[in-house]
């Protein structure tokens, strides 16, 4: 290559170099023509001076700048690039090794370009060529032509666990002896979790006479987690890096099952530390729905860890012994066990005790169980020897003839404190024994015990007793039972014998004892030649991917890192699967250290590589832009920006772009009419008629005001609503004057005010012709309007109020509902019959009625004008009936606001009467 | 980009132009009737007694006239003798003058019309409406004072006659009777010294009259930017400019200083001129030029 670090991509475009000549020659002699005016006055005006020089020609300055523009654009076309990539040395066959492991995922991307350049310039100097990701199985080496490699690059992907490189030196040494003057070049991400790996030096003795070259990042950067410890209370990782290189503060991101976040946590490595910790110190039931820990930017497999159950709730089956007690939840003792535990594990506690014990448990807890069976009782013991936990809790049962799954003899019958027939007092629990697993536990000096059993003294007694009443009668004993253990509370889980399992000491009792059951490794000892089904896998990337039909069921038990045979990812079902992870607990990550003499090291991506074309490019586009400046400036164009027009566009700018930006936000509410969201307002429907409209505005106006004088109920102004175009969710009512002339209604509108209806609204009918209807059979325009609308909505069967609706009482008492006039009465929903010797004062019924339907035209009656003066006259004879009016609308209202509660509170008199007959029995 | 051009193809052959002028002489024709129609403001009298056919006013007969002079219906009312006095209706005679040389044959995309055509336009309105109101009209040269309502026609002829011999006829050889007034229609790209000339020789002959200029809005204002060659085809004169904006200044200068001059020279000699821009509508020129005539008629009748 040329000394100057310099190469075309297409040399052949500089060819084209060899036009500029010619364009020189153009440029020169075709100076740019100046325009022809006619100009009569020319003939007396010819003298007049002529101040600018008039270009002739082309000056030699544009002209420059003009070829370089012409040069630049050959040049960037012809695709230069500073200090081009190294080339590969030698001219036999090239192998390339490629790091494909967990850690080369971050920067897969650049090694992937850097081989296809490599497999490239291959291609071009005719060398065979094969390409090895280390990671892949063993396999025999073949030497392929550098194109179809290329066509097969896609197929290298790298892999989501840690590679043995070692394992492919076999192959490697074959391949070497059989072309001795082949190249290899290790394109190596230089990360290794054994400290003495010595890949490289075997690498390098393999074969002394082939040159080798590695290729490497600059740095390393990657960051990877291991570890969670939840021996402790709270989860705390380990994150590793290799060098001092990789970042040194970052985040965690903690998400559940169905990747949703659920925390974050910072962390920062101190100065040239290899690893840092952060402690997740969160809320219980929070930690343990984290499945899946990953370092944020950190795209790898490595930098993710899985969580499965096993690392944070043991298994807990409960087992109770009547069944009876299932059904008063207050009084079984599975109840307290259950929410004592739930924070800290999960609870099976359906089915007999056969099928809990089949569930993989890691505890179970059997409250007030007498005698067992004995085939029962075997399983019980197969279970504690295996490494199970029991818990008993006491009981009448248990007080009255046990078995020996005991940690201690009891003895026939239990003691009671403070009974009737006792003299003794209930007791307190003493201070915990230092030997005690509850020894950090405080004692709430309230929790009285009032009856347990007891144990026979024996010498051992002492020993297994956890927790001891103020006498130093045991309360908590327990035994080693084979692998597992065997503790009894010698209380009953329920708050009949003490107050122990309300207090906060119990949940924690009862947490302290179940670190007692066996963690993890639970499926292991049932079959040891199992093998889970692959759930979720890991890609390199550490992204969550199905797994294809090809991947492997994990072995179980495995404590190994995740391999080939055991990509990691989750195994088996949702709940009791377990997760493979790429790294070990105990792993850490090293650089390659010593690499051989041998290896010409280079970087991957030569960093230094500069693509040319763009600097070139933008170089022609300053030139061009300071070519048409000088244009402007020689052809007399004046360069001075007008300052005035400047200064007036620019607020027409703004407006324009402000308007624009308007025109993107749509409008919240298109009418005119006040947003009805923000406040409780009521409602009419438009009817087209303006002195009906009028009215119904003037009517809920003072309806409103009088709902504010009287009620807690204050309305903002009334909307007009019109059911085809606006919202009508907002409307606790909507009052519907009908008139003759009434228009049908859209489909739209129809739908509208179903939809309306049907989620609880309610629409107010009133057909104003109460007086005119009276006295005749004949049915009025109105009516007959109504009747036709009706007919297009799901309207339930509606009856006249009736004097026990709860309409008549929401709050005034009334008999009936007058507007202007008073002979119409008000319809509303059909309620349910009622029985005949049901003697409360109203009928329940749910919900709110859809539809009230009345002819007495109340917003006449309500309407009110400017100055409050009432706008129409009422027509009966009581000089209360405007009142009345009022009232009727106010129950309405409230009605429709309230619904059925005062239905209910009619009932509170029957309630109390009832709590007296219970507490006199 | 505002243009200027010529609407001859070879503006140089004057014949041509001619028979170019003449072919759009109906158009112009027309053109001028509907100018003409626009500043009908009837016969103006002189408002004083003398020969006319309108009334003046009555006076009281004085013994010695004739008898006939007596206006009988008038002298009825009471029981004087009123004579009806009539104004005086004394006919002018007007000369017109249109400029043919090339550089009126020129349009730029500023103005509505080519300066020959404005020219003629208002030429022939003006006539028609003098002849209207009484007047003889004439042009120098070319035509004795007529008073026919053929006039326009008349001129018209004229024009077609003179364009073919490709100039107008020669002011300062064509004898004018005294006391006429004189009007002369062109864009006056003359050196105001020749002008002067002129101007002397008319008034020398007793001319009094008007300097009708008609101009190119580019004329004007010179709206062009840039590097550019300016050219004449009458004398075959060209100019490069390198920028045309700097070179505006002193151009507008030194048409205001020409201007100047030329309404000086034509004040010397009690001539009024009007300025007339190509982008303005005709019956703008011909309605000043019509009030004008009435003021310095009267003038005219009272300064011999």
């Amino acid at each position: 290559m040329s000394a100057l670090p310099l190469i075309f991509s297409a040399p052949f475009v500089l060819l084209a170099l060899l036009a500029l000549p010619v364009i020189w020659f153009l440029l020169r002699t075709v100076p740019p023509e100046p325009q022809r005016i006619a100009f009569p006055p020319l003939r007396i005006f010819s003298k007049i001076p002529e101040k600018q020089p008039v270009a002739a020609r082309t000056p030699w300055w544009l002209l420059v700048i003009r070829m370089l523009i012409c040069g630049l654009l050959v040049l960037a076309c012809a695709g230069p690039v500073w200090k081009p990539a190294q080339t590969t040395p030698g001219n036999g066959p090239v192998l390339i090794l490629i790091d494909n492991g967990f850690s080369s995922a971050k920067a897969w991307e650049e090694r992937v370009s850097q081989l296809e350049q490599t497999v490239r310039e291959a291609l071009q100097s005719n060398r065979l060529l094969a390409v090895l990701p280390l990671g892949n199985p063993v396999r025999e080496i073949e030497l392929q032509n550098p194109d179809r490699v290329l066509a097969s690059l896609e197929t290298i992907q790298p892999l989501p666990y840690a590679i043995d490189r070692s394992a492919q030196l076999p192959a490697i040494k074959e391949f070497l002896t059989q072309n001795t003057n082949a190249t290899v070049i290790w394109l190596s991400d230089n990360l290794t979790l054994n400290g003495s790996d010595d890949f490289p030096q075997k690498l390098a003795e393999l074969n002394p006479s082939a040159s080798l070259i590695l290729l490497r990042q600059r740095t390393t950067e990657t960051l990877a987690l291991t570890a969670p410890d939840t021996k402790e209370s709270n989860l705390s990782v380990r994150i590793i890096r290799a060098t001092p290189d990789a970042p040194e503060t970052g985040r965690i991101l903690a998400s559940d099952g169905r990747g949703n976040l659920i925390t974050d946590m910072p962390f920062t490595f101190t100065k040239d530390a290899a690893t840092a910790s952060v402690t997740f110190d969160i809320p219980n039931d929070l930690r343990n729905r984290i499945s899946r820990l990953a370092i944020i930017n950190e795209k790898s497999a490595g930098a993710v860890y899985l969580l499965d159950s096993s690392h944070n709730r043991p298994t807990i089956g409960i087992f109770s012994g009547g069944s009876a007690e299932q059904a008063r939840t207050l009084l079984s003792p599975v109840y307290y066990i259950k929410n004592a535990l739930l924070p800290f594990a999960d609870i099976r506690d359906n089915g007999n005790i056969d099928e809990l014990l089949s569930q993989k448990l890691d505890a179970l807890v059997v409250a007030d169980i007498g005698e067992l069976d004995s085939q029962t009782t075997r399983q019980l013991k197969d279970f504690i020897t295996q490494g199970g936990l029991l818990i008993r809790f006491a009981g009448n049962r248990l007080s009255a003839g046990n078995d020996d799954l005991l940690p201690v003899k009891l003895r026939y019958g239990d003691r009671n404190l403070g009974g009737a027939l006792s003299w003794s007092e209930p007791r307190k629990i003493a201070a915990f024994a230092k030997e005690s697993p509850f020894s950090s536990l405080t004692i709430n000096d309230d929790i009285k015990i009032k009856r347990q059993v007891l144990a026979e003294p024996t010498p051992t007694l002492y020993e297994q007793t956890w927790a001891a009443l103020e006498d130093g009668t045991p309360l908590v004993t327990a035994a080693k039972n084979g692998k597992g253990m065997i503790v009894l509370y010698h209380v009953t889980a329920t708050p009949a014998w003490s107050d122990l399992p309300l207090s906060g000491l119990f949940v924690e009792m009862l947490r302290k004892t179940i670190q007692f059951a066996k963690t993890s490794d639970k499926s292991i000892s049932d079959n040891n030649s199992a093998s889970l089904p692959p759930r979720l896998l890991l890609d390199a990337s550490g992204n969550f991917v199905q797994p294809g039909a090809t991947a492997p069921y994990l072995k179980i038990p495995n404590s190994n890192r995740a391999s080939a045979e055991s990509p990691p990812g989750f195994y088996g079902p949702e709940e009791t699967g377990i997760a493979q992870n790429t790294l070990l607990p105990t792993d850490n990550l090293y650089t390659f250290k010593n690499i051989p003499a041998s290896f010409e090291q280079r970087q991957i991506g030569g960093s230094d590589t500069r693509d040319l074309r763009a600097p070139v490019l933008l170089a022609a586009l300053l030139l061009f832009l300071i070519d048409t400046l000088l244009m402007l400036r020689m052809s007399g164009t004046p360069l001075r920006i007008n300052r005035r027009l400047f200064k007036n566009s620019l607020p027409t700018l703004l407006a324009v772009s402000l308007a624009t930006g308007m025109w993107g936000v749509p409008k919240a509410q298109t009418s005119e009419r006040e947003p009805a969201a923000l406040e409780t307002r009521l409602a009419y429907i438009i009817t087209n008629n303006p002195s009906l409209d009028a009215t119904s505005k003037a009517g809920l106006t003072g309806l409103g005001q009088f709902l504010s004088l009287n009620t807690a109920f204050e309305p903002a102004p009334p909307s007009a609503v019109d059911p085809e175009k606006d919202e009508l969710a907002f409307y606790p009512l909507i009052y519907w004057p009908i008139s003759s002339t009434q228009q049908t209604l859209s489909n739209k509108a129809i739908k509208n005010l179903n939809a309306y209806m049907k989620n609880g609204g309610t629409v107010l009918f009133d057909t104003r012709d109460a007086l005119r209807s009276l006295g005749t059979m004949q049915q009025t325009e109105e009516t007959s309007a109504l009747r036709n609308i009706l007919s297009q909505f799901d309207v339930p069967a509606l009856e006249p109020v009736p004097t026990d609706h709860v309409l008549t009482k929401t709050f005034y008492l009334l008999k009936s509902f007058p507007g202007r006039y008073d002979n119409s009465p008000l319809w509303a929903e059909a309620s349910e019959a009622r029985d005949a010797n049901d003697d409360t004062p109203v009928r329940a019924s749910d919900g709110v009625s859809p539809v009230l339907v009345t002819g007495n035209d109340f917003a006449a009656a309500w309407a009110i004008g400017e100055r409050n003066e009432t706008l129409f006259p009422v027509s009966g004879s009581d000089p209360r009936q405007r009142e009345m009016a009022f009232r009727a609308g106010a129950n309405i209202v409230l009605y429709t606001l309230t619904g059925n509660y005062k239905a209910d509170q009619v009932h509170v008199k029957d309630l109390l009467e009832r709590m007296e007959r219970e507490h006199m029995q | 980009m505002i243009k200027g051009r010529f609407i001859n193809h070879q503006a140089s052959d004057h014949v041509v132009q001619g028979h170019e002028l003449a072919e759009r002489l109906p158009a112009l024709i027309a053109d001028s009737k509907r100018v003409a129609s626009s500043i009908q403001h009837g016969v103006h009298g002189r408002h004083k007694n003398g020969p006319g056919e309108n009334f003046w006013q009555f006076r009281p007969f004085t013994a010695g006239e004739p008898a006939n002079l007596i206006d009988w219906r008038r002298s009825g009312r009471d029981h004087k003798l009123y004579v009806r006095e009539r104004e005086w209706e004394a006919a002018r005679t007007f000369w017109f003058w249109v400029d043919l040389s090339p550089s009126m044959f020129y349009v730029s995309d500023l103005a509505t019309a080519a300066k020959i055509d404005r020219a003629i336009v208002i030429t022939l309105a003006l006539a028609h409406s003098l002849v209207e109101a009484g007047e003889r009209v004439g042009l120098i040269g070319l035509t004795p004072p007529i008073a026919s309502r053929q006039v326009m026609d008349r001129f018209a002829e004229n024009f077609v006659l003179s364009g073919k011999e490709g100039k107008a006829p020669d002011l300062l050889s064509a004898p004018l009777p005294r006391r006429n007034e004189v009007i002369l229609v062109s864009d006056f790209l003359i050196p105001v010294e020749e002008m002067d000339k002129t101007l002397s020789r008319l008034s020398s002959q007793g001319a009094k009259g008007h300097l009708l200029i008609i101009r190119d809005p580019v004329e004007e204002t010179l709206p062009f930017e840039g590097q550019a060659i300016l050219f004449e085809q009458e004398k075959q004169i060209s100019l490069q400019v390198g920028d045309i904006a700097v070179w505006r200044q002193n151009y507008l200068e030194a048409l205001a200083a020409f201007k100047k001059a030329l309404e000086q020279t034509a004040q010397n000699y009690y001539w009024q001129t009007i300025e007339h821009h190509t982008d303005r509508p005709a019956s703008e020129a011909a309605l000043t030029m019509l009030t004008r005539f009435g003021t310095s008629g009267s003038l005219s009748g009272d300064n011999p």
